[in-house]
């Protein structure tokens, strides 16, 4: 029996170390939403169709091309105020 | 008996796939965005600020001078906390989504084993296991791929292929996109005709990359070696749900155990760049010495070693190496295969270097091999 191998340490980028404790827990919380927004989207779309929204309807969803682009651009929005770190002066 | 599937691409589906529930998806969308996301930030901020470093200090500064200067950058901070912020989680989504269903994949596994199986497995208990490989966790997928709880575990098996889609489609690469076949297309454009009786892919995991030679080579006899009896577990009853025959066996890619000269066609679906340079080589000789006389050896894996790789991309190469759980990947993008192969015993001129581009993707495979003569 083999538990296996342990993911190697990871650096700390940051010089106060909180500050990457809350990228991660960013990161968790905007999972747990989209895990949300994914119930609810199929919660409305079930009702819009007049069909009872059972558990088992839930999962059987399929949502359609329209719903990824929505997931896609709220991520872009999420991840948009990376890209005003371009603006700061890197320290050298 | 399954009816053998006609291609194998990142979309193939089959009984040990596990489902993925509304919230599974979710999560797993939310990650492959955010790794989408991450990839076009590294390739626009990151690059930009790379390049002006690299002006700043000269244009023959020496890599790791440049990275220096860049890790200094807060979006260099940013970037690399969600990036490996993101790989942590599709571990921790893919674990969940696996161990809830292990009972019916473990159902699934069971309708597979027996009489009627096309294929085999053939564990070996008492194999030793390279320390490299014991300790460490590939990509840091959990347990790494030595994970075996006993007890016909397969979790290393279906982690990597769950693993290695998601990663990849974050990465870029396309939904029909599959090593295997960019191997086959290789072999079908640079050596048409050829027809292999007795074909073996050297460390083969989950035998995702496997299964595209036993489609591609329908008359062959396909085998696939790995030193992970959790992959194997899992590539047997994969295999056998796909209708391909093939034969797995537990055994070490540089000592496979099987006779001299017993196969036309020796294959490797992007082993080089997760072994020690030492055992690259010894890959070299096996696949020499597997070689029939006429045989043709074809290695497949990332392009770290093109002369013309530009040096953001090598920025990242390193990047992995020290961020991702990829120790070997700075050896390989230093180390001649070309060369090893050469020392292995195959003449010069017989031995080959090459770029594949993927079907739907934006990268290209490296491919390098050599035919005996």
């Amino acid at each position: 029996m083999k538990e296996g191998a342990q993911p190697a340490d990871k650096p700390i980028y940051f010089e106060d170390p909180a500050i990457q404790a809350l990228y991660q827990m960013v990161l968790v919380l905007g999972e747990e939403l989209a895990a949300t927004r994914e119930q609810l989207h199929a919660l409305i779309a079930l009702c819009e169709e007049g069909k009872a929204p059972s558990a088992e309807a839930i999962e059987a969803f399929v949502p359609d091309e329209t719903f990824d682009l929505e997931r896609a651009d709220w991520v872009e929005r999420l991840l948009e105020p990376l890209e005003r770190i371009k603006q700061s002066p890197s320290r050298s | 008996m399954s009816k053998p599937v006609a291609e194998m691409n990142r979309s193939t589906v089959h009984a040990l796939s596990p489902s993925q529930s509304c919230r599974d998806r979710g999560r797993q969308s939310f990650i492959f965005h955010a790794k989408r996301q991450l990839g076009q930030f590294a390739r626009s901020t990151l690059q930009d600020e790379f390049e002006r470093s690299r002006v700043r200090v000269g244009a023959d500064v020496e890599g790791s001078e440049t990275s220096l200067r860049l890790d200094r950058h807060p979006a260099f901070a940013v970037w690399s906390a969600l990036n490996i912020g993101s790989q942590q989680q599709m571990w921790r989504a893919l674990s969940d989504m696996v161990t809830r269903q292990t009972g019916q994949l473990n159902a699934a596994a069971e309708a597979f084993w027996g009489g009627a199986a096309k294929g085999s497995l053939q564990l070996a208990p008492d194999l030793e296991m390279p320390d490299y490989f014991i300790e460490t966790a590939y990509h840091g997928q959990p347990g790494g791929y030595c994970l075996d709880r006993g007890d016909g575990d397969w979790h290393a098996g279906a982690l990597q292929e769950a693993g290695g889609t998601l990663y990849s489609r974050g990465a870029g690469t396309g939904k029909k996109d599959s090593k295997g076949q960019a191997v086959v297309r290789f072999i079908s454009n640079t050596f048409p005709g050829l027809m292999p009786e007795r074909v073996i892919d050297l460390g083969c995991g989950y035998g995702g990359q496997t299964g595209n030679y036993a489609v591609a080579f329908p008359e062959a006899e396909i085998h696939g070696i790995d030193l992970g009896a959790g992959l194997l577990r899992y590539a047997h009853p994969r295999a056998e749900a796909l209708g391909l025959p093939i034969h797995f066996r537990q055994a070490c890619a540089s000592a496979t155990g099987f006779p001299d000269a017993s196969f036309d066609l020796v294959v490797s679906n992007i082993l080089l760049h997760e072994i020690p340079r030492h055992m690259l080589e010894g890959v070299m000789r096996e696949s020499f010495r597997l070689l029939k006389p006429g045989g043709l050896v074809v290695h497949q894996d990332v392009p770290t070693q093109r002369a013309d790789t530009p040096p953001f991309q090598q920025w990242l190469s390193s990047w992995q190496v020290a961020h991702n759980d990829e120790p070997f990947w700075q050896t390989f993008a230093e180390t001649s295969v070309a060369e090893a192969l050469v020392l292995a015993g195959f003449p010069e001129e017989a031995v080959f270097e090459a770029y594949q581009p993927q079907v739907d993707g934006p990268l290209v495979w490296y491919m390098v091999g050599a035919r005996k003569p």
